[in-house]
Order: structure tokens, then C-alpha cells, then sequence
């Protein structure tokens, strides 16, 4: 029995599995060789064409994988409120390929009319939160869908900043009953850049919100007068070994959860992809046995 | 409050304003000093729709090499960041902003190229549609014809030029080997941009059939097309030149006025 006449273990919920990124430049490839992975994920906003190639690979892949779209674009946290066009062609791609997870980020990128292509960090405010509480909800009215919100990998804080990120995280999940995206990866970065325990931010979350772990590489800045650096997340390398012990102590908290390996600069071959989700699958396979 | 905040952050990642007094009162500096931390998003931010304008015109960043490209790019973001989150809609007017610059007089053609690559672009990813079916056409009575009015297809796109942008296009299509070379005085190229199925093309056209083409996509008659295309090319093939475009995709429909005859 092929996948493609049995649609139901693509709609329901996701096994804890590792993912990988769609890129097109392994379209062919998937579809020729049917790699075994847990999913695809794809950056929603590169379908929000007309029609054309992307669309169609993009049809044609979904019939045999699950999918989880996840948003770049959405800009939930922008005070200037949710773009309605932008809003429309997100849910009728949720609608036309039905996939597993919807995502989004904590943060905005869109101010005074211009899109900055960057997840811009947010102050910490009950009047942030109010801004994004609202658009998390008007979000999942709008598409029919729970979201998962992703906590953002961060360079600076704002001195207004009342709230500490995982309790606007855990506040956020409540108010509006949207998931928790985990990038682990953006866990550690902030951790690093804002030097802080990556340990406490994992234990200061509710565990029940999270339905995602990401993983991707980042690299390191360093810098002459402070050589500390900054850690920046840019998906352009294997995931670090110290962000996959962080992952597997996460693991442990949380529970096994679909994983995606996130690879959007210098995308490698499918098959060395293929291997970081191998390594994930490994863990996740892992945790679920010391479980049973 | 955070309209105030974020409109004040758009501008110091943009350049305006004066970043260094924003950090310096909104930013905790841990340990750093806070217009560096700020410059990681400006950074993000110029690159990322860098490497988005540089895909979407791989010809004009060959042309020109990857830093003018890099600066061309930086003074276009600056000025014109996107509008909206769907960046596939992003970078339109790139071919005006080279013909505004300057630094790029020096190449002329270079801004019908850009028009030439987002032409492309916008091709790629237009709405999915069937293309007329030669055989509609053929089962067509010939006195039906001169009134007929065709729509194009909608990936199907026009575009003219005084330079030669068509061969420099191809010229410059593989970045793994050195351009052939194309004398500036090959110019004007008539060109047609067309996605029938999900792979676009580029069709070179005569100067007659460009106009009648043209004419046809401005809903005029068969009929008017070719009076306007016979001016200019005395040996016009109305028959030839329709079979072409029939076969290449270029229409979506055709309007005779009334019934198609079964």
C-alpha cells in the first residue's frame, strides 16, 4: 500500500519525530527517493505566489509527508496590527494543504508600513503581551488553528522590560491557548548573548504548550574589546554540540516532541540533512523508551 | 509605548534617524555596548533582503559584481523596504532605482535587464491556468478569425528594449562559465517571458510580431493587430506567427464575439 492512498498518518497528530526543512533545491530528490522523515517544514510565505513550481512541489510533497508550516511573515507582535492580506494567503494555504503544525514567532518586523525581514525582539510589557495576545487570537480565529509561537533567539533587552521572556511565554500560552514552539538552539544564543542559565529558562516553561522543538546551528561573533561575542542564529550549520546536550536535557523535561532541524543558509546536501535528523531521531527514540 | 518603540527601531535598522541615541535608551547594554547589539538586526536585515534581491535578479548582481550589488541593494532597502511580509512580492521596483543611480550610468541597459529578471520572477510564481489549445483554433472557420480577441496567458509577460537585455540574459545565465560577449548594437530585443506548464522561457520576437502581440494583449481584434504589424513588416505571416504563440503558450482564451463553433 503506498502513503499516498492512506492520507490519514499525514493529518493526525505528529509522532515525535524528527523533520527537516523543504528547500527547492531537493524537490526532485525527495520525491525520486522518499527519504524516511517525520515531516517537512516549510517557510509559508515562499508559497503565498499565485501558482507556478513551488506550489505544485509543494502539493505533490504533501501527499506523501506531513507538513508544518511555519510563518516568517505574520509580524504578531507589530502594533500597527495584523496585515489582513498577509493574513488571507496564510490560510489558504493552511486550508488548501492541511498541515499538522501551524507556527508563528514572538516577535514583530513590521513597523510604520515596512517589512524588515529580521524577528524583531519585543519589550517585555503587559502591553506587549496585550499586543500579541490579541493577534495570537484574531491569528487562530482567522485560520481555524492553534498556533505554536516560537520564543525568538535575542540580541538585546529593552530596559522597559517588566516580564521575563518565559513568563510572557507561559502568560501568552494561557491567554490565548496557542502552543510553545521550543528552538533550542535560540534558547542557548539567548542565553549566551543575555548570559543567563539556558537550564532555568527551560525550567521557568509550562510544560504542557510545548508541541515543537526546532534545532539549527548558529555561529559565534567574537569580538576584540569583548570577547565573550554574541552568539547569531543564522541556520547556516550543523547544530552545535552544546546545543544538542541542551536538547537532549530538554528532551527530558518536556518529552519527546516532533523535532525540526533547521537549515536556511549554506543548505547542505539531503543527505547530511538527513543524518542531523537521524541524530535527533535517535534521542527522541531514546527518551520515548526510558519513558515506557 | 510600543507603536512609538517599534517605529523607532524600523528606523535605526534602516539607517535613519540616530540609532546610537535609540540604543543608548532603550537597549540594557550586559556588558556590550548597545549599538552593537542593535547592529546584529540591521545587519540581519540588509543581508537577508540582500541575498532576497540577489535571487530574484542573479543576472544584474553577475553584471555588476556582488558588492556594487551589495551597495546598490543597501540604498534600495534603505529607501524601499518591503511592504509586506510576502516577500516574493518584494523588489519590483529595482529596475527605477537603477535608472536613478548614477553610479550604474555607466550601464544602460542594466535597468530593462532588472525589468527582464522580475518579469521572470513574476512569470514563476503567477496564477497556474491552461494555455489555448491549437486545435480550438484550427477547428476555426477562417472568416471567424480577424474578429477574434485573445487573453494572454497569465505567466505570460512582454517586454521591449533598445538594448540587447535577451542576450545579455543568456549571456550571463551560467555563473560557472564566462559570459559570451554581445555587442550593444544587437539591441532592440523584442522578448516574451512564458510559463505554459511550470517552466518559464524566454521567446525572441520580431519587431512586427511584437507589436501585434502587444495589440492583441490590449484586447484589440486579430484583425487590428495585424493592420498595425503589416505597417511595419510588409511580409507579416499572420498564420505563422499565430501557430508560434499558439504552440508557446501565449494565450489563455480567446474571444470570437460570439458561439465557438463545435
Amino acid at each position: 500500500m503506498s502513503i499516498a492512498s492512506s492520507p490519514s498518518p499525514l493529518r493526525g497528530p505528529l509522532p515525535p519525530r524528527a523533520g527537516i526543512g523543504l528547500k527547492a533545491e531537493h524537490y526532485d530528490e525527495i520525491l525520486e527517493t522518499r527519504p524516511d522523515i517525520g515531516f517537512f517544514e516549510v517557510h509559508t510565505e515562499n508559497y503565498m505566489g499565485a501558482g507556478g513550481a513551488p506550489r505544485r512541489y509543494l502539493s505533490e510533497i504533501a501527499r506523501h509527508y506531513p507538513l508544518s508550516m511555519h510563518g516568517v511573515g505574520l509580524s504578531l507582535g507589530s502594533a500597527d496590527g495584523l496585515d489582513a492580506k498577509h493574513l488571507a494567503r496564510k490560510a489558504e494555504l493552511v486550508n488548501t494543504h492541511d498541515p499538522v503544525l501551524v507556527s508563528e514567532h514572538l516577535s514583530w518586523s513590521i513597523a510604520g508600513g515596512a517589512y524588515l525581514n529580521d524577528l524583531l525582539p519585543l519589550p517585555y510589557t503587559e502591553d506587549s503581551l496585550a499586543v500579541i495576545a490579541a493577534h495570537v487570537a484574531q491569528a487562530q480565529d482567522h485560520l481555524g488553528r492553534r498556533l505554536l509561537i516560537e520564543n525568538p533567539s535575542t540580541y538585546l533587552r529593552f530596559r522597559d522590560s517588566t516580564l521575563p521572556e518565559t513568563e510572557f511565554l507561559n502568560r501568552l500560552c494561557e491567554a490565548t491557548g496557542c502552543g510553545l514552539l521550543l528552538d533550542v538552539n535560540n534558547v542557548y544564543v539567548s542565553a549566551w548573548n543575555h548570559d543567563f542559565d539556558p537550564d532555568d529558562y527551560l525550567f521557568a516553561l509550562r510544560h504542557a504548550p510545548v508541541g515543537e522543538f526546532h534545532l539549527a546551528g548558529h555561529h559565534h561573533a567574537l569580538f576584540d574589546d569583548h570577547p565573550r561575542g554574541l552568539r547569531i542564529d543564522d541556520h547556516g550549520s550543523p547544530v552545535r554540540p552544546e546545543v544538542w546536550d541542551l536538547f537532549v536535557r530538554a528532551v527530558d523535561l518536556f518529552g519527546p516532541r516532533p523535532t525540526l532541524i533547521e537549515w536556511d543558509s549554506d543548505v547542505p546536501g539531503l543527505d547530511v540533512w538527513l543524518a542531523e535528523a537521524a541524530r535527533a531521531d535517535a534521542l527522541l527514540a531514546g527518551a520515548s523508551r526510558d519513558a515506557a | 509605548m510600543l507603536p512609538e518603540l517599534q517605529v523607532a527601531f524600523r528606523d535605526a535598522v534602516l539607517g535613519r534617524g540616530d540609532p546610537a541615541a535609540f540604543a543608548a535608551a532603550h537597549v540594557e547594554p550586559g556588558g556590550l555596548d548597545p549599538r552593537r547589539r542593535l547592529q546584529v538586526h540591521r545587519n540581519n536585515t540588509l543581508i537577508t533582503l540582500t541575498d532576497a534581491l540577489g535571487a530574484v535578479y542573479p543576472v544584474v548582481r553577475r553584471l555588476v559584481g556582488d558588492d556594487f550589488f551589495a551597495h546598490v541593494a543597501r540604498g534600495f532597502i534603505e529607501r524601499a523596504p518591503p511592504a509586506s511580509g510576502t516577500l516574493i512580492d518584494y523588489g519590483a521596483g529595482l529596475a527605477d532605482y537603477l535608472g536613478g543611480l548614477d553610479a550604474a550610468a555607466g550601464l544602460p541597459y542594466l535597468p530593462d535587464v532588472a525589468r527582464l529578471e522580475w518579469a521572470w520572477h513574476d512569470s514563476f510564481h503567477a496564477a497556474d491556468a491552461p494555455p489555448l489549445d491549437p486545435a480550438r483554433l484550427a477547428a476555426l472557420p477562417r472568416e471567424r478569425l480577424p474578429g477574434a480577441r485573445f487573453s494572454l496567458h497569465p505567466a505570460a509577460r512582454l517586454i521591449r528594449s533598445s538594448w540587447p537585455v535577451g542576450r545579455i540574459w543568456i549571456a550571463h545565465g551560467d555563473p560557472d562559465r564566462p559570459p559570451d560577449s554581445v555587442s550593444l548594437d544587437e539591441g532592440p530585443d523584442y522578448l516574451l517571458v512564458l510559463r505554459p506548464d511550470y517552466d518559464v522561457r524566454l521567446r525572441f520576437v520580431g519587431h512586427a510580431e511584437w507589436v501585434f502581440i502587444v495589440n492583441l494583449s490590449r484586447h484589440q481584434s486579430v484583425a487590428e493587430a495585424w493592420a498595425a504589424a503589416i505597417d511595419i513588416d510588409s511580409t507579416f505571416e499572420l498564420s505563422q506567427v499565430l501557430r508560434d504563440c499558439l504552440t508557446g503558450g501565449l494565450f489563455h482564451g480567446v474571444d470570437l464575439g460570439g458561439p465557438f463553433p463545435e
